[in-house]
């Protein structure tokens, strides 16, 4: 009686064990299964020299990234002048005064095409050092001709829209492949943190003030913030929620001293 | 006993004391007399700068800071550096108060304020976005984006736009794609652009509409839209239906996924209206508060005068479910208010700002002569309050002062500014005792009681960081004041002003304040009043961008209250519109400086705003003036005493506080009593360094150094930023030195011998000899280290060299740390004490030689043990000169107000005499008129001896001659007369003012410019005046001290103003005017009323406008083919098209574009 009792708990655990053996099996092909045939199918961009667009396009990217990043960080300049030093950063004034109980004077009441501009000298040198490093690629393998380079940047809402104009001649394989215009468009939202910093100046220049709370209310896609340090120059911020990028800019304006 | 009172050491104690008290304050007339040579409209060395060496653009510096192109005027004197408006071609963004040379390929106009249509920000709907931006802004965007704008004139403000934008025509769009029918809910715009066909929209229908027969299947799932707030059903195919759950980010929610134990859990679905309110502590309570609130923080009490020392005001807010701050400015230069407002479901809204604290106004206040405006003005600015001391009934006084007192900087020339605002605070009380037979009589028995330290010091203390008081750490400091001849404050006083730094929950906020007195048009709707054919139009909500009160937007929604309906009233926004107020607050601010500092001066008129804003004032005016033939650097010191005539019988104090020791209470029967404030001193050393930034207040140089006197914070600017105890290395206390390069002409510093126990003699230049009696002689002392270094040190100084540093007094009367430290001496010669004390020949003699001990204390607290001496010799020759008037006030030939006939007058004697005056230039004698003069020594004042009079019969004749006798043995009388003369004045004439009284202006733009200009003539010098004018209920001052005073109003309303206009000159005379003028405010665009066919295509607008047409719907209207005709009618050839017309005003204002489609 005692062995058939062992005999059948023996069983009963081989069976369990049989169980959970097949149940995880199941899992495994299920999770097979749906991460693999169901999934929405990804489009990868082939980024090698064999894609000449491909590869500029990522190099431009990364080298624009790393711009924006900077402009973004410094209140608009890749070298700031003009700036103050905060946490580390020199942040440019968009608006400026030295002296006590006055407003500020504008520095760049053309902000956006500054940036533009700041952007634009950056990316040319980078630019062609994408080129140079695509066309070293190539040169294994092709024959590459490579003419003159020229490029327009332009910041739009929610973009940077590089055109590149540069005849590219690939030859090799028997076959030539010919390539000119690289329009690239980086999602980006400098242009529109840009133009509220404008208007930040532009009321810091009038009233000496701007409400933070009141816009983020009535523009909730937008954090702000805004500190006055222990010498008087206001250090904003601007983020975007959804995206994350933050711009930062200084202004110092309707100065008060510690007395008279 | 008798002898022991009056022997040798104690007359010469006497002296020694008498001489000390004397010279420790400036005359003011060597100092006024050099100040007034100032300029007070420029500051030497300044210019404009087109690129200062920092690389900011257009700034007014000195020239050493400038890199490119400086000169010597204004910046708004120059063209490239003069601020206007620019405007972007490439954007259509305007940029407000920029300078021509940054505009580059922009177009700059002169109105910096760019009050023009270009700049105006229209409501323009691309798809369902709603832009509130410029016109030419909007046709780039729409451009880029490829899809037409429409743009909506009436509306006014961004939120409406917005508003607006979500109300765009949606619907769904059904198409074939693939032979598929699909569906898609979107924009008629969007569906036309996709299908081509106008007939695949159905307007206001879902695609699940099973009239549709689509394939979508109507409330499949929930979800988010982008950009809105509310959880949505989604049909089968992915769009959007109706609203499942209303979120709203002002009441607190937004659509996004459910989190368990923080959101309300949906019925259906993953998705809820997540909670967007913040927890947070308040005074260390818990609380919650709502989306878009925001609140006041505060360290320890505020306002009635008791912020304390270091605090700052911060403001806190909750957006989206994260509680921010919003540090005020330091130095309490802001407040921060708060205005808690029951909204419509019952609950408490609070909204709070940081303003400007403005009260520099309070201390200017108290320089006006009618005390009864001082009293109102004081009570009108809610940053003031009439301080009322009162401690015997003949010792009692107001005071306007600041409600929330502001921080000070100690260090370097910042330090003068808190010695000059604190100085304020100094006063003396004069105890009398009279003795008859009978009874005894007290005048101001209270001044000696340990209650006059403590409303004096409650005085002090709500100026600034003055006296004895606290920090916000709680660490209690008694070094900002001095008091003679009074029991200082007890510590139980003292350990309880600890109460003050603690956070107090029952805090009322700061006081927003009644916009009206803040006298400057800023936001102010109702202004104007409304013509009545403008009805219907309404008022309108805050323009600008992102600035609309919340609160009133909350109340919209729980009212269900569109944008477009509000008509809010200023008491909404008080609290909102406060910190545009800020810049008008800060040129008050700079101008109430100018006005103060210029009184207490003497000076005609008040400092301009280019000399306070340069650098402040004070440091202008020390940079610019010279004083005894010696440049003012590093004599800072002297400027606060120049201006205290309060501390006049601190002198007499001085001495019974000496004599009472010696000879006891019951001989003496006048003791003058004297309360010195001064600024506060943090503690010694550096052991609370640490506990800056600990709480949520960010550390800052201000708040550093009130932790500690070796406090300091290193790091400035980068991720490291802290506050450590650094003290200086040497720990040794200060070596003095005379400091040499500083001392009058004619004197010098003699017989030097160094070491701890050192001394010099302050000599005779001619002879080394002793110095001359009544003299001004300037001089100082200047520690140093151990190793000859530099060493700030606070010092102070005693007649007897046993006396305890504590018991000592400030040596130049100033409490700072400084390493040069001046004083100057002025001694009566010794027969002078004859006359008042009833000495020997023997003890006059004596009494020549002058000795006084000095020492210092170092940051870390390390005193002199053993003083350090300082001698000098008076001469002891018998007094043959006479004496000399030096200063008048009024001063000679100045003006007086036109038809006056009685003035009072202040003469100031260089040593105590009697003086008379008449009519005609005769002997002392024969004069007929006698003044009251002081003539006991320790009554002189920092201006010599008072004497004072009322001239009278003014109208016919101004001229007076005055001669003094001095009360010497040989009763020296002035051989010459001093000659005193007004000047008379005419009345002062208003010519012209503009805009003209009933005349209209009208504008394009809201708000317009308003420029009010005033010319005045006659009065004192040409109708040079001070000008103000005020209007319905507002009022502010023109900047100009001149006979033409202009006044820009860039935030003019519609509607009717009567504005009085108010001009005084410098002798008193005023005038009075006022003129009544609209303000018609036209920015909507021409409308056409009539089309109709003859001889071409015909439009009739209801204004007078220019037209034009365009037969491509793309074509911008300056692209357009002009119509003929101007006036009212308009006419186009004829063709077989479809017509765009628009019209323009002379204003600019464009009217919506008409379609017109003709046929054959």
């Amino acid at each position: 009686m005692a062995f058939e009792i062992l005999t059948n708990k023996r069983k009963n655990k081989k069976g369990q064990i049989t169980i959970f053996i097949i149940l995880a099996l199941i899992i495994v092909v299920s999770a097979f299964i749906i991460y693999f045939v169901f999934r929405k199918p990804v489009t990868t961009e082939v980024v090698t020299e064999e894609n000449p667009y491909g590869y500029i396009r990522a190099c431009t990217f990364d080298a624009l990234k790393n711009a924006v990043n900077i402009l973004d960080e410094q209140g608009g300049d890749i070298y700031p002048k003009g700036s103050v030093r905060y946490l580390g950063k020199n942040i440019t004034y968009l608006c400026y005064t030295s002296n006590f109980y006055s407003p500020c004077a504008n520095q760049r009441p053309l902000l956006v095409e500054h940036i533009q501009k700041q952007l634009s000298d950056y990316m040319a040198s980078e630019l062609s050092k994408c080129f140079n490093s695509l066309k070293s690629k190539l040169e294994n393998k092709y024959s590459v001709e490579m003419g003159e380079m020229s490029s327009n940047l332009k910041l739009k809402s929610g973009e940077i829209d590089v055109e590149i104009k540069r005849k590219l001649l690939i030859r090799g394989d028997g076959k030539n492949q010919e390539y000119e215009n690289f329009n690239i468009v980086f999602e980006n939202q400098i242009y529109d943190l840009t133009k509220i910093a404008m208007e930040i100046a532009n009321q810091e220049s009038e009233f000496c003030s701007f409400d933070i709370l009141g816009f983020m209310i009535t523009y909730p896609k937008y954090s702000l913030n805004k500190f006055i340090t222990g010498d008087s120059d206001t250090i904003y911020s601007i983020k975007d929620r959804k995206t994350n990028q933050e711009f930062k800019f200084a202004i110092r304006s309707c100065v008060l001293p510690a007395g008279f | 006993m008798k002898r022991k009172y009056f022997n040798k050491k104690a007359s010469t104690s006497y002296l020694e004391i008498l001489i000390l008290v004397i010279s420790t304050f400036a005359i003011a007339y060597i100092i006024g007399s050099a100040i007034q040579d100032v300029d007070a409209t420029a500051v030497p060395g300044y210019g404009c700068c087109e690129e200062t060496i920092n690389g900011n653009s257009c700034q007014y510096v000195p020239q050493s800071e400038c890199n490119l192109n400086f000169v010597p005027t204004e910046c708004s004197e120059t063209s490239y550096c003069k601020k206007g408006c620019c405007i972007s071609k490439e954007t259509g963004f305007c940029g407000k108060n920029s300078a021509e040379r940054d505009c580059g390929d922009g177009i700059w106009k002169d109105d910096l304020n760019c009050n023009y249509q270009e700049c105006r920000n229209i409501c323009c709907i691309i798809g369902e976005q709603g832009l509130w931006t410029t016109e030419k802004n909007c046709e780039i965007e729409s451009l880029a984006k490829g899809k037409t704008a429409n743009i909506n004139r009436n509306v006014k403000t961004d939120i409406e736009c917005t508003y607006l934008a979500g109300k765009t025509d949606k619907g769904a769009c059904v198409f074939y794609s693939d032979d598929v029918k699909k569906c898609v809910y979107t924009t008629r715009e969007e569906c036309y652009s996709k299908t081509k066909n106008l007939n695949a929209f159905y307007k206001n229908n879902y695609c699940s509409n099973t009239e549709l027969n689509t394939t979508c299947k109507a409330r499949n799932n929930t979800g988010c839209v982008e950009e809105k707030e509310s959880v949505y059903w989604f049909d089968s195919c992915g769009n959007p239906e109706v609203a499942y759950q209303n979120c709203s980010v002002l009441l607190g929610s937004i659509c996004g996924k459910y989190r368990e134990g923080l959101d309300k859990k949906p019925l259906t679905g993953e998705y809820a209206c997540r909670d967007l309110s913040c927890k947070v502590k308040i005074n260390g309570e818990d609380a919650i508060k709502r989306n878009g609130e925001s609140w006041c923080e505060y360290d320890g009490t505020i306002g009635d005068g008791k912020d304390v020392v270091g605090s700052r005001h911060i403001k806190h807010m909750c957006f989206m479910g994260e509680e921010k701050i919003e540090p005020c400015r330091d130095y309490r230069n802001d407040i921060c208010v708060q205005q808690d407002t029951e909204i419509s479901d019952g609950s408490i809204f609070s909204e709070s700002a940081c303003r400007v604290n403005n009260w520099r106004s309070c201390f200017e206040y108290n320089t006006l002569e009618d005390k009864s405006e001082r009293t109102e003005k004081c009570q009108k600015n809610p940053d003031c309050f009439i301080k009322k001391v009162d401690v015997d009934e003949y010792f009692k006084f107001d005071f306007c002062v600041p409600k929330y007192p502001p921080g000070f900087d100690l260090r370097g020339n910042s330090g003068l500014d808190a010695q000059l605002v604190c100085g304020f605070g100094s006063a003396s009380c004069t105890y009398k005792r009279q003795k008859t037979l009978f009874s005894k009589e007290e005048a101001n028995a209270n001044c000696l009681s340990p209650e006059f330290a403590e409303k004096m010091n409650d005085f002090c203390v709500s100026l600034g960081d003055c006296g004895a008081y606290v920090n916000y750490n709680g660490d209690v400091n008694d070094e900002g004041y001095k008091i003679i001849n009074s029991p200082k404050l007890s510590n139980t006083h003292l350990v309880d002003l600890e109460k003050y730094s603690l956070k107090n929950p029952n805090q009322n906020p700061a006081e927003v304040g009644d916009l009206n007195f803040t006298g400057v048009l800023g936001k102010p709707e109702n202004l104007g009043q409304v013509p009545e054919e403008e009805d219907g139009l309404g008022k309108f909500i805050e323009k600008k961008t992102g600035q609309v009160g919340v609160i009133t937007l909350v109340n919209m929604l729980l009212t269900g209250e569109t944008a477009s309906m509000l008509v809010p009233s200023i008491s909404e926004f008080a609290v909102s519109l406060a910190p545009f107020l800020n810049a008008a607050t800060t040129m008050l601010a700079g101008a109430s400086v100018g006005v103060t500092i210029a009184k207490l001066m003497g000076l005609k008129d008040p400092l301009s705003i280019s000399l306070i804003s340069s650098s402040g004032a004070l440091s202008a005016i020390l940079a610019s003036t010279s004083l005894g033939g010696l440049s003012f650097a590093g004599w800072g010191a002297f400027l606060f005493s120049a201006l205290y005539p309060l501390l006049i019988a601190a002198i007499a104090s001085y001495i019974v506080a000496q004599i009472l020791k010696w000879l006891g209470v019951g001989k003496v029967t006048t003791i003058v009593v004297e309360f010195k404030c001064m600024p506060w001193q943090p503690p010694n050393g550096g052991e609370n360094c640490g506990a800056c930034g600990k709480d949520e207040v960010p550390c800052t140089d201000y708040r550093c150094r009130t932790l500690g006197k070796t406090c300091e914070l290193i790091n400035k600017g980068t991720e490291n930023e802290v506050c450590v105890n650094n003290p200086p290395k040497d720990i040794t206390s200060p070596n003095i030195k005379p400091l040499y390069g500083i001392i009058s002409n004619g004197y010098e510093y003699y017989n030097e011998i160094e070491g701890k126990d050192g001394s010099f003699e302050i000599v005779n230049s001619a002879d080394q000899g002793c110095v001359d009696s009544y003299k001004n002689i300037v001089f100082g002392i200047k520690t140093l280290d151990s190793e000859g270094k530099d060493k700030p040190a606070i010092c102070k100084f005693g007649t007897d060299p046993t006396q305890d540093y504590d018991d000592m007094d400030f040596f130049g009367g100033m409490n700072l740390n400084l390493v040069n430290h001046t004083m100057i001496l002025n001694i009566p010669p010794p027969e002078a004490f004859a006359n008042q004390y009833n000495l020997s020949d023997e003890q006059i003699r004596e009494l020549g030689e002058v000795k006084f001990y000095v020492k210092c204390q170092s940051l870390s607290g390390q005193r002199n043990l053993v003083p350090y001496t300082i001698k000098t010799c008076v001469k002891p020759e018998e007094d043959l000169t006479a004496p000399i008037i030096t200063k008048t006030v009024p001063e000679n030939n100045a003006f007086v107000k036109n038809n006056l006939d009685e003035k009072s007058l202040s003469l100031f004697v260089n040593e105590p005499s009697n003086c008379k005056f008449s009519r005609e230039d005769k002997s002392y004698d024969e004069m007929e008129n006698t003044a009251e003069c002081s003539t006991l020594l320790e009554q002189g004042s920092i201006n010599g001896w008072e004497c004072r009079t009322n001239l009278t019969g003014l109208i016919n004749n101004k001229k007076f001659y005055f001669k003094c006798k001095d009360i010497s043995k040989n009763n020296n009388v002035m051989a010459e007369s001093f000659v005193y003369e007004l000047s008379s004045t005419s009345n002062l004439v208003i010519n012209s003012v503009t805009p003209a009284d009933n005349s209209v202006i009208n504008s394009g733009v809201e708000p317009a410019n308003l420029n009010l200009r005033v010319i005045t003539s006659g009065g004192a010098e040409d109708g040079k005046s001070i000008c103000s004018w005020k209007g319905n209920g507002y009022s502010d001052r023109f900047i100009e001290n001149s006979n033409e005073h202009s006044y820009n109003l860039n935030s003019a309303t519609r509607g009717s103003y009567n504005v009085s206009f108010i001009c005084e000159d410098v002798a008193g005379n005023k005038v009075e005017t006022s003129s009544s003028f609209k303000i018609y405010i036209d920015i909507l665009g021409p409308k056409i009323i009539k089309v109709f066919s003859k001889n071409g295509l015909n439009v009739i607008t209801n204004e007078k406008a220019e037209c034009r047409y365009t037969f491509n719907e793309k074509t911008v209207f300056e692209n357009s083919t002009l119509m003929s005709g101007y006036d009212l009618e308009h006419t186009a050839n004829w063709q077989s098209n479809t017509y765009y017309v628009q019209c323009k005003d002379s204003y600019g204002n464009k009217g919506d574009r008409v379609e017109i489609r003709t046929y054959n």
